[in-house]
Formats: structure tokens, C-alpha cells, sequence
């Protein structure tokens, strides 16, 4: 009954969307305004989740706007509208990292990303991080140290771990948002989570060792 | 036996089908807990992170977007019989328009031979008035009318 019932919300909301995006198309500013409004704040955390500098993550913002908005009419309607924004919001962090010459580990990740998901080498760790992440919220340190682990990961795995992890958005919603198959989507997701794992259990050794001295 | 990290990823991620979820729910191992427990406290601190971290800057992109938008004439609904009508008196006076220029312009009109030209209004039919100079330099004026008959009026 409840899931039907969060359908019915889910459907309703899709349609006031879809008349938003029609207004807006048929030049409406105050729907297109409504739409910004709407999504900026989730666009804006896409964009800062993978450049970091929250100025370029703002000028990437209004870029994916401006963008959405020259194109509302080769947009078709097949996916929500929020992930088409998306997808113009990655594609655009993507170049910008390019432009600047900091896409240097993408060739490797990829090879990773290939791997077999499970195979022995790469399973899911057991053990738990040693700090609260309720405790990162508080701590700007916490978090600029947070950002560095995902600064090292791929333009691809961080926007796949990103739009699942901050924005929520499922397998299908991802491939659509990036481009690639739900596969591709399980498998980087995968890695990104392991590889995080990984570094942040060493930034835990560190701040253990930090504390001990 | 553990699960696979593939199944195990797509459970904690609610992209299995609900009956298989349940089967695999009961066929979990304690090493598959662990591993559940720690993703979802990646989860947690991602998430924590990036959203705290976006939520210490002011966001009003609206403000710098609304100069940058083409301005563009908002979409107007016409009704169809008022399209019609407009379309129709468009169409009508650009080949009326086309007319007068062909009629004025056309080779050996009274145009080239130095001839005025002017429309006359009259009730029920039309005429023109032309002024044509004759080959002894002397101009001779014509009226043309229109002559529409009565009942073919009546048939439009």
C-alpha cells in the first residue's frame, strides 16, 4: 500500500517536472527558474564531490545550466530531467579536469575498473573506518582529508560513487547519467568503493599514529 | 559460504529483486555483515562529507543565470479560427502586393512609357486611372473599370 501510494508521489512528481521542462522550453523563464532552484544545490554538490574547488564547482554549475537550458529542445524526455542535467554536469567537470591536466590516472583506473568485481584480489573490506563519520560533518579537516582520498580516484569512478553515494541515484539512473552500461556502472562503482577502503583505512593508520605522538 | 562481493554490492545498493534480496538475506555469513557494515559506513562518510561540505557555500545561481538566458518572447496561444484569419489576410496581401508590382514593372506597361497610374474606389467594382504619353508626345488618360457582374458576386 505504501509503496503504491510513494508510486503515485513519485509519478506526480515526474509530471509536474515534465510540464516545468515543457514551460521552460517554450521559453518560460520562471519555470526555467523554478527548475535552477529546484536543482542547484544537488548540481552544485555533483560538481564540488568532483572538482573540490567550490568556485569551479559554481562556475561548472551555472555552465550546466546555461547549457541545459540551450538545449531544452533536443531533450527528449526518455530519462528525468535531472539526469540529463547530470549527465551535461559530468561531462563538463570531466573536460574541465582535462583542461587542466589532472586527468593524468583515468587510463589506469580504467584498466582497474575492468577487473573481475570479487576476484581475490579485490574484495570488499571487513572492517570498519576507525573514525565516526558523523564526526566529518564538524570537521573541515576530516573532510579536506576525506577529499584528497577522492581526488585520487578517476573522474569516473568518483562521478560513479558520487551520484550513487550523495545523490542516490540508482544503476540505471547512473549508466543513463554517464553514458555506459549498468555493468560498467556495478564495476567502477565497486572499485571506487574498494579504493576509497583502502585510503581511508590509511589515513586512519595516520591519524592514529598522528594521536599516538 | 559468503556471498559474492557483486550480489553483495547490489543488495546493500537495493538493486535486487525483492524475492532474491530476501533469499539472500537469510544466506548471510557474519564476513558478509562485516562487509555490509562497512560499506554502508563509506556511504556515510561520503555523503556526510561532500554534502557538508556543499552546504557551507551560499548558492544563488539564479542571480548571475538570468542575465546570461537569451531573452526569449514567451509562447502565445492563438486560437485557431484567428490563425486562420491572420494567416489568410497575410497570404492575400503579399499577392496583391505581388500583383501590383508585376503590373507595374512588367515589360511594355504603361511603366516604361512614362504613364501615372492611380486606383480609384468605387462601390461595388474598382478602376484605374492611367495617363499614357502617345507616340506625339501629347498624354491621353484612361479609366479601366472592373466590370463585375452582379450575380457573380453573389456566387463568392
Amino acid at each position: 500500500m505504501t509503496a503504491t501510494k510513494s508510486d503515485a508521489q513519485s509519478d506526480e512528481l515526474r509530471q509536474a517536472e515534465a510540464a516545468l521542462v515543457d514551460q521552460a522550453r517554450r521559453g518560460d523563464q520562471r519555470a526555467f527558474r523554478t527548475l535552477v532552484e529546484r536543482y542547484q544545490r544537488r548540481v552544485f554538490s555533483l560538481a564540488l564531490g568532483l572538482l573540490k574547488d567550490p568556485d569551479e564547482a559554481r562556475d561548472i554549475s551555472q555552465e550546466a545550466f546555461l547549457k541545459a537550458h540551450r538545449h531544452l529542445g533536443s531533450f527528449q524526455g526518455t530519462a528525468s530531467f535531472y539526469t540529463w542535467l547530470y549527465r551535461i554536469t559530468v561531462n563538463l567537470c570531466i573536460d574541465r579536469k582535462r583542461k587542466v591536466g589532472r586527468g593524468s590516472e583515468v587510463e589506469l583506473d580504467e584498466r582497474l575498473s575492468h577487473r573481475q568485481v570479487g576476484s581475490p584480489a579485490d574484495v570488499l573490506a571487513t572492517q570498519k573506518l576507525s573514525f565516526n563519520p558523523q564526526r566529518v560533518a564538524q570537521s573541515s579537516e576530516l573532510r579536506k582529508r576525506i577529499f584528497a582520498a577522492l581526488d585520487k580516484l578517476s573522474e569516473q569512478h568518483r562521478a560513479v560513487l558520487i551520484l550513487r553515494e550523495v545523490e542516490g541515484l540508482s544503476y540505471k539512473e547512473i549508466a543513463d547519467s554517464m553514458d555506459c552500461p549498468e555493468g560498467t556502472v556495478m564495476s567502477r562503482l565497486f572499485h571506487a568503493r574498494r579504493q576509497m577502503q583502502e585510503l581511508l583505512s590509511d589515513f586512519a593508520e595516520d591519524a592514529e599514529q598522528e594521536g599516538a605522538e | 559460504m559468503a556471498v559474492a562481493d557483486d550480489k553483495l554490492q547490489s543488495l546493500f545498493d537495493n538493486e535486487l529483486p525483492s524475492d532474491e534480496a530476501e533469499v539472500l538475506r537469510r544466506d548471510l555469513s557474519d564476513e558478509d555483515l562485516l562487509k555490509l557494515a562497512a560499506l554502508a559506513e563509506l556511504s556515510e562518510t561520503v555523503r556526510g562529507t561532500v554534502s557538508a561540505e556543499a552546504a557551507t557555500h551560499e548558492l544563488d545561481l539564479w542571480s548571475s543565470l538570468a542575465d546570461k538566458l537569451p531573452q526569449q518572447p514567451s509562447a502565445q496561444v492563438i486560437p485557431l479560427r484567428r490563425k486562420i484569419v491572420r494567416r489568410t489576410t497575410a497570404i492575400v496581401s503579399a499577392l496583391a502586393l505581388a500583383a501590383s508590382l508585376l503590373f507595374a514593372l512588367r515589360p511594355g506597361s504603361p511603366g516604361d512609357s512614362n504613364c501615372e497610374i492611380e486606383e480609384l474606389e468605387v462601390v461595388g467594382t474598382g478602376a484605374t486611372v492611367m495617363k499614357v504619353a502617345d507616340d506625339r508626345g501629347n498624354d491621353t488618360t484612361l479609366i479601366w473599370f472592373d466590370h463585375q457582374e452582379e450575380d457573380e458576386w453573389e456566387s463568392l
